[in-house]
């Protein structure tokens, strides 16, 4: 009875002993600012995916073909108990009429996390990750991932990893708001803020699948201090009109480029 | 001479706009001839006042063979025909590229799964493929018994390679077929489609 007791405990340890996840393909990791957390202290954390050369995975909207990523973290945190972290812009390839929105090589999901003062235990987090990884053809995959980060008293600072820091704070858009008109071939983003003149381009990143068409490069004007940003829809609309939301990638006359969180409202 | 001449330009006015046209909803199918991997050409308009389904095919991807390997498609294709659907696989799959098959490959494959498509035509440069905007396989379009394109989308409503989750998908094909041999519009004319790019 206490060899079973002691074979039970083993094996719930290795179920969750799981930190990361490795194939060939990619690598999956929970990866934090700070070695350890302070009470009171917000951190800054990751899930990390490494991707082997030549292979990718997916956006929320993953585009013509493939399957979005889908990352849901668990803390045990009261005031944070479900999170989803940030997904950063995705990168638009387009070969042979096949349009998807991907991501390669080294890619973070950050989200941040503050912790109420009275909480004075290790942070456990778990990680439920979902997705398709594909080259010339396609693997899925999904994992649980389960991180344990220490409590501590003072934090010293070789214990801030300050790239990482930099690396997690580049994608930090604002939320802009915007009513949408539909016709049977476009779709009008209608922002009531006039963006600034001589901007090079505007590019649309619709969360939403099924809608707008990205193989053309949206039209942009100003009209009655609006800004008007125009979509073509896709060939087969099997999306709904609604709860529209995405990244707007706005590129400045000196080719930078910002990025906002959009949000429909109408 | 400026006769032949005249005839030969229309013809390839004529042949240029009917491969450019773009498919379209609620609209006229757009005509197409192709080969039969028998090498019999098969012809769109010669089963004008048939249903017609075109399902994009690719033996090789993972969500062809969760609905190949598991009898979802082959059980559709059997049931349908029976009923007088006309059931084109469509494989678009360039020369070299994933489920591009030699004849004899493909002849083993639709033995193997017991495939029951009425015709599984070859479309090795794209071109049927691009004017259907066919983007996944499998992408199922079906056509009318008057021409008109009614549904274009995906098989059903599970995105996965898991066959287990075929038992609880609505199925789109299915549905679209039962309300046109009924003589009703499918009730939903456009879905998600999903599985691996179509490999042009």
């Amino acid at each position: 009875m206490t060899l079973l007791f002691i074979l039970l405990v083993l094996i719930s340890q290795i179920t969750f002993s799981k930190e990361l996840y490795r194939d060939n393909r990619l690598r999956i990791e929970l990866v934090s600012s700070k070695s350890k957390l302070v009470q009171g202290d917000t951190l800054l954390l990751a899930v990390k995916v490494t991707l082997a050369k030549g292979w990718h995975i997916y956006w929320l909207n993953p585009g013509d073909a493939g399957e979005p990523t889908i990352l849901e973290i668990k803390t045990n945190i009261p005031s944070h108990h479900r999170v989803v972290p940030t997904y950063p812009p995705p990168v638009i390839k387009i070969e042979n009429e096949i349009l998807t929105l991907e991501y390669r090589d080294v890619v973070y999901f950050p989200f941040t996390l503050v912790f109420p003062k009275n909480f004075a235990q290790n942070l456990e987090l778990e990680l439920n990750a979902k997705w398709l990884v594909c080259k010339e053809k396609c693997i899925p995959g999904k994992t649980h991932i389960k991180k344990v980060f220490p409590i501590g008293k003072n934090l010293s600072k070789n214990e801030i990893d300050t790239k990482l820091c930099e690396k997690l704070h580049i994608f930090e858009p604002d939320t802009l708001l915007a009513k949408i008109s539909f016709t049977d071939e476009t779709a009008n983003l209608i922002f009531e803020t006039p963006f600034e003149t001589n901007l090079k381009s505007i590019f649309f990143f619709p969360k939403n699948e099924g809608l707008f068409d990205l193989r053309f490069k949206p039209e942009f004007y100003l009209e009655n201090q609006h800004t008007i940003v125009q979509l073509k829809m896709l060939q087969y609309i099997w999306g709904e009109k609604s709860n529209i939301e995405g990244i707007l990638e706005v590129t400045t006359s000196d080719s930078a480029k910002k990025y906002f969180h959009v949000k429909i409202v109408n | 001479m400026l006769k032949f001449g005249f005839k030969l330009f229309w013809f390839f006015t004529i042949t240029l706009l009917a491969f450019s046209q773009e498919a379209k909803l609620d609209q006229k199918a757009p005509e197409f001839t192709l080969p039969d991997y028998t090498g019999m050409e098969v012809i769109l308009s010669d089963y004008s006042g048939k249903i017609v389904v075109l399902e994009w095919i690719n033996f090789d991807c993972p969500y062809v063979q969760k609905h190949y390997n598991s009898g979802n498609i082959p059980k559709l294709q059997d049931e349908y025909t029976k009923k007088g659907v006309i059931w084109m696989s469509i494989c678009s799959s360039a020369p070299g590229k994933q489920g591009n098959l030699p004849t004899g490959e493909i002849r083993k494959r639709i033995k193997e799964h017991n495939a029951k498509m009425t015709f599984y035509l070859i479309d090795s440069d794209g071109k049927v493929g691009r004017m259907y905007g066919a983007k996944t396989t499998p992408h199922f379009f079906i056509i009318n018994k008057d021409g008109t394109l009614v549904y274009a989308g995906g098989i059903d409503d599970k995105p996965s390679t898991d066959a287990e989750d075929i038992k609880t998908a609505r199925n789109y094909v299915r549905e679209a077929l039962d309300n046109l041999l009924a003589g009703s519009n499918p009730p939903v004319k456009s879905t998600k489609p999903y599985g691996c790019s179509v490999k042009y």
